[in-house]
């Protein structure tokens, strides 16, 4: 507490440290508020010359209260809602009443009719003998460190509440997502890149920028959305390049501005705000190199480069490994823009070419992770919304017109993976009914999901909150419970 | 009245079905315990046990199924009678004696009953319950929170005036709760600043941008008493002041320009500019505060103001109507209206409310639904505010044109209901082509077909329905040819025919009412009577309960806003709670003057300004003794200025002001786009705020998130703020023109440019150390030649060769305006006509060897595909001809599209590296009505993604900046620039 007391010097900062330690929860407060004033040996001492504390810096890494097991975070978003009967929840119930009215049939966005066998085989893998579907041949090689979670739900069958539930721990109201929470929470350890990085090829999911909002935390702290399609640097971060003067040019500019600064600040008591700000240009001058070459997977050998195969996906997977090697907290990427999982119809090909897309790209991050040492330390989550219904949905006109080859929405019982991250390996939680409609056996809601993420990353919680409008906020709002079984 | 009850917030189906019931009665025998007549009263130490570790636990835990809302089993455990009395099966507590109370084996949950349903307590805090009881069960007689200790509620009174010790510092009555705090804390205030800090200081405060060097050299010479008195009229008289401080309220009013997340819908809110400025004059006029207030949420009711011609005040309504959409769920905007209305005006968190009764504050669920009847009452309503002259005409097109659009819906509605019965007929079915057929089978019943879908149909409609159409179509089009110039409009909102009083929906959800909710003020902030506002919808009576001089809350919260926004950080340090969970007012007494001279000045805000900026206090220097630093860190006691940076909206403002292209000359319009180029020159406030994608730039800089209400701005120090300095096409921009302004470039030397950029940027003379860094700098020479990079893209017209089939001709066009190269600044330019390309597609010339030309180069050896999808909309004319071309191999693919659209795909294409790929429209025999979409993306074989006509299209690349122009920039990334001492 005492460098705080005595060097603190907040003076023009509209919300001072101390105001935002107050509105912190206080188990967070706790141990948060020591790495928050610099003391942390993690703290990059560039943000905190000759040990002073300058004005809040919210990208500044801090240790979590309690001990983590996971580091960052690397979120595979399967936006659309795949199937989980037809990826890793296997029902062979459904091949038997193949055509026949099941026993539980319960209302979902649109009219679904009898029970629709999947159209792939499944089969076991590694020592645990986790089934998984043919769609999946790279990601199954790894269920020996996954933990496949089969009964997961959440809330209402519709793109838009799921996609913000899953992302901001509400459905409806503007919330911070769970990147924002985690950076709130942690900083990040790379000072040169945004710390959450949110990817998707060719536009955004939908409800867009929302997914990764920061809502009523500062803004940045909002996911910094990046289109891989792009391979201008330009394009992938905001002011990144100068084409109108030279590196070396431009050092000797910045030389002359902090010489200008330096006169102006002796005059005026070494104010830690202009300190910092004095700080950040010099972050600013090595943020350009950092990400040219953070986003470069050119630089990646041929062997790499093949291990992850071609498309966008891939090099979505590619450009997290490079992210999350260079401490980038929490990344996260979607499959396509819209809702590419959203198989009403012809189930059968849609989803087969969307695992295609996907699945040498995942396989590939995963092993890569391995192989670097980096999996135990780093969170890969893998899922959707929800998924999708094991009954056939009926045809509608204008929409899935004289189909009857594909599956509805369904929140009620869907699939999520994680892997490392001290995640339990090669382990199934909960279940499904026998048809794979509803979750049946150890339900979690996404709020116990955001509530075991965070639990592996150091924090309770019900802890990690902020006072918003009268109120303390947290990504579980009122609810979650960490699904203990899930873990090491 | 207890204020904690149920911690889940809103109702969730899936989840209270788990929440099983109470039920005591599964539990025999418990029926003999004796029983007390009260709970005991606790000491003092005992209530701060109960509260910090028995009311917390009963309330997160029991109260949603055992508290004010529902009482399973007919047990209530939020109130000591409540525990008293016990459930269906009897008491629950036996005082003392925790092993016979019912309560504790419930959560034991060691026998059949179970509490909570799907969890068990803590063992911490299932001890705590058992200490409780072992205690006697004590229950505080009066709630946590009784109203009268909340500070904020007590009447404002106008206080004394304390005594204090340095009179002679002491320039009005703000300055003695000021000194006297200090005195009491055996500080001393600061020096006063220099005039030059002052009047850079008051001149940013007041207007949001710097002093010109001759206004400072005005004020620094001139020797009259009243010099400062003069600025600050003159800053305050200034149409820049309303710019400024609107935009301090437009963050409390969280205004944007879209409705945020939309499905289908346009979501642009065209009018809310219109709300934007009426803020904006409102503060230039010093409209009353009280009518500041009044006119935001009831305009429309008041008659003095909507009998005239002029309907301006309607657009004060925006204040309601412009925040997020939520889809369109109507108890989230109601949610959204109540939460801007009550932390806006009263920073009293009354959304808290929504689904139970405040935690901390004395806000009952039944008071947040009071307000859901009156918002529930009103309507949304586009009214228009131009005068009668422009209204009127406006009006009548309006009507007309709905006429007819509604007849010709009429037409095709019932001519496609016909065509449907007709389909579902096996023998009428045969009189209808496959392709009629078909559309009926794509087009939903409940969606009316257009466009092509409507043309096919209308080929099977009855023939005289038929030309009814056509006539409707053929008068509809006249009538728009020949509408009147539109008025602006306010997104207003009036009383709904059918005002009427709601229902609490318990936890929030409306699919369960519960007791009825009349439309009235909150209790806390009434007195003993509370009348119900049964005429109209109630928003008026809304506004006078806020604006009466009664209500403790409204002077004190907008002389804290106004208090914040010159200081830094307000009196009270949570602006928008002055609750329990906010905090206390540093100088309470302050506070209670500023409210009460506020209202005795007639609400004049531009009044208070002056006293707060003639202050000592305001002209104290911001420069800190190491002793006010270590006492008092947060500068809570203000013994000095606080050092201020620029916001986001100083900050772009003033680049634009030393580049010579901030454009003053009008206030008020429509929003203009901040960040893309060519730069808007309007001010900062006049940028338009896309709610749901957010630019970067607005994030980057602290702005006001515009989802809900904000209290006030973050203050962030990050890389990313230093990256728009350095590199951003603004900023690069704002420096060129800097070093092209006329003193700089016409100054004789070295030294006098530097002199001249420094009076330009900081109002000054540089001092000698500052010239020699200057000079010694600009001796290194001009930059090293830098390469700009070039777009792969060049634009231009030219002449394609249909026998050699080869473009023969390029002219490149340069200039760029509006998003688009042209050949001129005259459109059509005289001699070329219509040339024109932007993102979408071109326009070509007037004839083949005016071709326009969008023209590829391939930045690598490779083999490409090309996409694209060429669309002509019009009827009018002849139509175009698209044609790829490429340098190496010809004409590539042609296509005619004339009111009709087509892919235009090839698959496989070999470049080598500088070879030109040319997209050509060409306009055949004439050039009218020949506007066609087409931009096309180029993909190498490999995957990659080598060109994007639309994304990659910009304006075109600029020179190196020069070494005066580094040198400018420089200048303006210093912190002597962006902060104001």
């Amino acid at each position: 507490m005492s460098d705080f007391d005595h060097s603190n010097q907040i003076r023009d900062l509209f919300l001072t440290r101390r105001e935002l330690l107050g509105r912190m929860g206080n188990g967070f407060a706790a141990v948060g508020l020591m790495s928050l004033l610099g003391e942390s040996a993690l703290a990059s001492p560039g943000l905190h010359p000759g040990g002073q504390v300058g004005p809040y810096n919210p990208m500044a890494p801090r240790r979590p209260p309690m001990p983590a097991k996971a580091k960052r975070v690397i979120f595979l978003f399967m936006n659309g809602g795949p199937s989980q009967v037809d990826t890793f929840d296997p029902k062979p119930m459904l091949t038997k009443y193949n055509g026949q009215a099941i026993p539980l049939q319960l209302p979902t966005e649109r009219k679904t009719g009898a029970a629709f066998a999947s159209p792939f085989s499944f089969k076991k893998y590694g020592q645990s003998g986790i089934e998984v579907s043919e769609i999946f041949p790279n990601v199954a090689k790894h269920v020996d460190d996954m933990c496949v979670i089969r009964s997961m739900h959440a809330d209402v069958p519709n793109h838009e509440p799921s996609l913000m539930l899953m992302n901001c721990g509400d459905a409806r109201q503007v919330r911070p997502s769970m990147g924002s929470w985690v950076l709130y929470g942690l900083g990040t350890e790379n000072q040169n890149l945004p710390g959450f990085i949110s990817m998707c090829p060719g536009g955004f999911p939908i409800q867009e920028t929302q997914n990764w909002q920061s809502g009523f935390l500062p803004g940045v702290l909002a996911g910094t959305y990046i289109d891989p399609n792009q391979t201008d640097l330009d394009k992938i971060v905001e002011n990144i390049k100068n084409h109108y003067t030279l590196p070396s040019d431009q050092r000797a500019q910045l030389d002359l501005v902090q010489k200008l600064n330096r006169e102006h600040l002796a005059k005026r008591d070494n104010d830690p705000a202009m300190e910092s700000r004095i700080q950040s240009f010099e972050l600013a001058y090595r943020m350009q190199s950092e990400a040219t070459d953070a986003f470069d997977t050119n630089r990646e050998s041929q062997a790499t480069k093949d291990l992850y195969g071609p498309g966008n996906f891939a090099r979505q997977c590619l450009i997290a490994r490079r992210l999350a090697e260079r401490g980038v907290r929490f990344v996260q990427l979607y499959h396509g823009a819209g809702q590419p999982w959203d198989s009403h119809d012809d189930i059968a090909v849609a989803h087969r070419n969307l695992a295609r897309e996907a699945d040498q790209g995942i396989g590939a991050l995963l092993t890569d992770l391995k192989q670097r040492g980096m999996l135990e330390e780093t969170l890969v989550i893998w899922g959707g919304e929800f998924g999708r219904t094991p009954t056939v949905e009926l045809p509608t006109p204008g929409a899935n017109a004289g189909k009857s080859n594909g599956r509805d929405h369904n929140h009620y019982g869907f699939t999520y993976w994680m892997a490392g991250g001290g995640v339990k390996k090669g382990t199934v939680y909960g279940a499904t009914d026998e048809f794979g409609f509803k979750a049946q056996e150890n339900p979690v809601h996404v709020h116990d999901l955001h509530a075991t993420i965070l639990h592996l990353l150091g924090f309770d919680h019900t802890k990690l909150t902020y006072r918003h409008a009268g109120r303390d906020f947290r990504l579980t709002d009122v609810y979650g419970k960490v699904v203990h079984d899930l873990i090491a | 009245m207890s204020f904690l009850v149920s911690d889940e917030r809103r109702w969730r189906p899936n989840r209270s079905i788990l929440l099983l019931c109470f039920s005591l009665s599964v539990v025999g025998g418990a029926t003999a315990i004796p029983q007390p007549q009260q709970l005991p009263e606790p000491t003092p130490d005992q209530v701060v046990f109960f509260e910090s570790k028995v009311r917390p636990v009963l309330a997160e835990n029991c109260f949603s199924c055992h508290g004010s809302n529902s009482q399973n089993a007919g047990l209530r455990l939020d109130t000591a009678a409540g525990i008293l009395k016990g459930g269906s099966s009897g008491p629950v507590i036996t005082t003392g004696d925790p092993g016979k109370s019912l309560l504790l084996i419930a959560i034991h949950q060691s026998g059949a009953l179970k509490m909570p349903p799907g969890k068990k307590l803590k063992s911490d805090e299932i001890a705590s319950l058992e200490a409780w009881i072992k205690m006697g069960a004590p229950w505080p007689k009066q709630s946590a929170t009784p109203v009268k200790q909340l500070w904020s509620l007590k009447p404002v009174v106008r206080p004394t005036i304390p005594k204090v010790t340095n009179v002679k510092w002491v320039r009005n009555p703000i300055d003695t709760y000021i000194l006297a705090k200090l005195e009491s804390a055996k500080m001393s205030p600061a020096a006063e600043a220099d005039r030059k800090t002052l009047i850079r200081r008051v001149t940013y405060d007041l207007t949001g941008l710097p002093p010109t060097l001759s206004e400072i050299e005005e004020f620094v010479s001139d020797k009259s008493p009243t010099a400062y008195d003069k600025v600050v009229d003159r800053l305050l008289a200034s149409p820049r002041y309303g710019e400024r401080w609107a935009r301090h309220w437009l963050d409390v009013a969280r205004y944007a320009d879209t409705k945020g997340y939309v499905f289908e819908e346009d979501r642009n809110y065209p009018d809310a500019y219109t709300y934007r400025d009426w803020v904006i004059n409102a503060f230039n006029s010093d409209l009353p505060y009280d009518q500041f207030v009044t006119q935001q949420l009831a305009a429309d009711t008041l008659p003095e103001l909507q009998s005239g011609d002029d309907k301006s005040s309607l657009a004060a309504l925006g204040f309601l109507t412009v925040g997020r959409r939520f889809l369109n769920s109507q108890p989230d905007i109601i949610d959204d209206r109540i939460d801007v209305t009550m932390r806006g005006f009263q920073a009293f968190t009354v959304a808290c409310a929504r689904c139970h009764d405040h935690k901390f504050d004395p806000i009952p669920t039944q008071d947040y639904y009071s307000l859901y009847g009156v918002f529930a009452s009103s309507n949304e309503a586009k009214l228009p505010i131009s005068a009668k002259a422009l209204r009127d005409p406006w009006n009548a097109f309006n009507q007309q044109e709905a006429a007819l659009i509604q007849s010709s819906l009429q037409v095709i509605k019932t001519e496609v209901s016909k065509l449907r019965m007709t389909v579902s007929s096996p023998t009428l079915s045969k009189n209808l082509t496959d392709q009629v057929k078909q559309v009926l089978q794509s087009v939903r019943p409940e969606v009316v077909p257009e466009g092509a879908n409507l043309v096919t149909l209308s080929t099977a409609f009855t023939p005289g329905e038929k030309e009814k159409l056509v006539g409707y179509q053929n008068e509809l089009t006249a009538l728009r040819k020949a509408a009147p110039p539109i008025p602006e409009f306010a997104m207003a909102m009036q009383d709904s025919p059918n005002p009427r009083d709601g229902v609490v929906f318990k936890r929030g959800n409306p699919g369960t009412p519960g007791e009825p909710a009349p439309r009235r003020f909150l209790s806390a902030l009434s007195k003993n009577e509370r009348p119900l506002w049964n005429s109209g919808s109630g928003r008026l009576q809304l506004a006078k309960s806020i604006v009466s001089k009664e209500n403790p809350l409204t002077a004190r919260v907008m002389v804290n806003r106004i208090w914040q926004n010159h200081f830094g950080a307000g009196i009270v340090r949570t602006p928008s709670d002055f609750g329990f969970q906010g905090e206390k007012p540093t100088h309470p007494e302050l506070l209670d003057f500023l409210a009460a001279n506020f209202m005795e000045n007639g609400w004049s805000i531009k009044k208070l300004h002056k006293l707060i900026v003639t202050s000592a206090t305001y002209r104290q220097s911001s420069s800190v003794t190491p002793a006010a630093m270590n006492s008092d860190p947060e500068n809570r006691n203000l013994s000095h200025m606080n050092r201020r940076r620029l916001d986001l909206e100083q900050v772009r403002d003033s680049l634009l002001l030393v580049s010579g292209r901030l454009d003053l000359t009008k206030v008020g319009g429509k929003s203009v786009d901040l960040w893309n180029a060519p730069f808007a020159q309007r001010r900062a406030v006049y940028g338009f705020i896309e709610r749901q994608n957010l630019p970067g730039m607005f994030r980057t800089f602290d702005f006001a998130s515009p989802d809900s209400t904000s209290p006030r701005r973050f203050m962030t120090t990050v890389p990313q703020q230093a990256l728009f300095f350095m590199n951003s096409p603004l900023s690069i921009e704002q420096a060129k023109f800097t070093a092209a302004q006329l003193p700089i470039q016409s100054a004789a030397d070295d030294s006098q440019r530097i002199k001249k950029l420094y009076q330009l940027i900081f109002a000054r003379q540089p001092d000698a150390s500052e010239l020699s860094i200057g000079l010694n700098y600009l001796k290194q020479g001009s930059q090293t030649k830098v390469e700009v990079p070039q777009s792969n893209w060049r634009y231009g017209y030219g002449e394609f060769d249909s026998a050699k089939k080869r473009t023969i001709s390029f002219t490149p066009i340069t200039f760029y305006t509006e998003n688009s190269y042209r050949v001129s600044k005259d459109f059509p330019d005289p001699k070329l006509g219509y040339i024109l390309i932007n993102g979408d597609g071109a326009h070509p010339g007037r004839d083949a060897s005016h071709v326009a030309i969008r023209r590829w180069i391939a930045p690598a050896n490779m083999t490409i595909k090309i996409k694209g999808f060429l669309r002509h909309p019009s009827s009018g004319g002849d139509g175009v001809l698209a044609r790829i071309v490429s340098s190496r191999e010809g004409l590539l693919g042609e296509w005619t599209v004339h009111n009709s659209n087509t892919q235009t795909e090839l698959s496989s294409v070999t470049v080598q590296k500088g070879d030109t790929i040319d997209f050509i429209i060409d306009p055949k025999t004439n050039e009218g009505f020949d506007a066609t979409e087409w931009s096309p993306k180029i993909e190498s074989t490999v995957g990659a993604m080598v060109g994007n006509a639309k994304s990659e299209f910009g304006p075109p690349p600029g020179e190196p900046l020069t070494r005066l122009a580094l040198y400018a920039q420089a200048l303006m990334m210093t912190n002597e620039f962006l902060f104001a001492d």
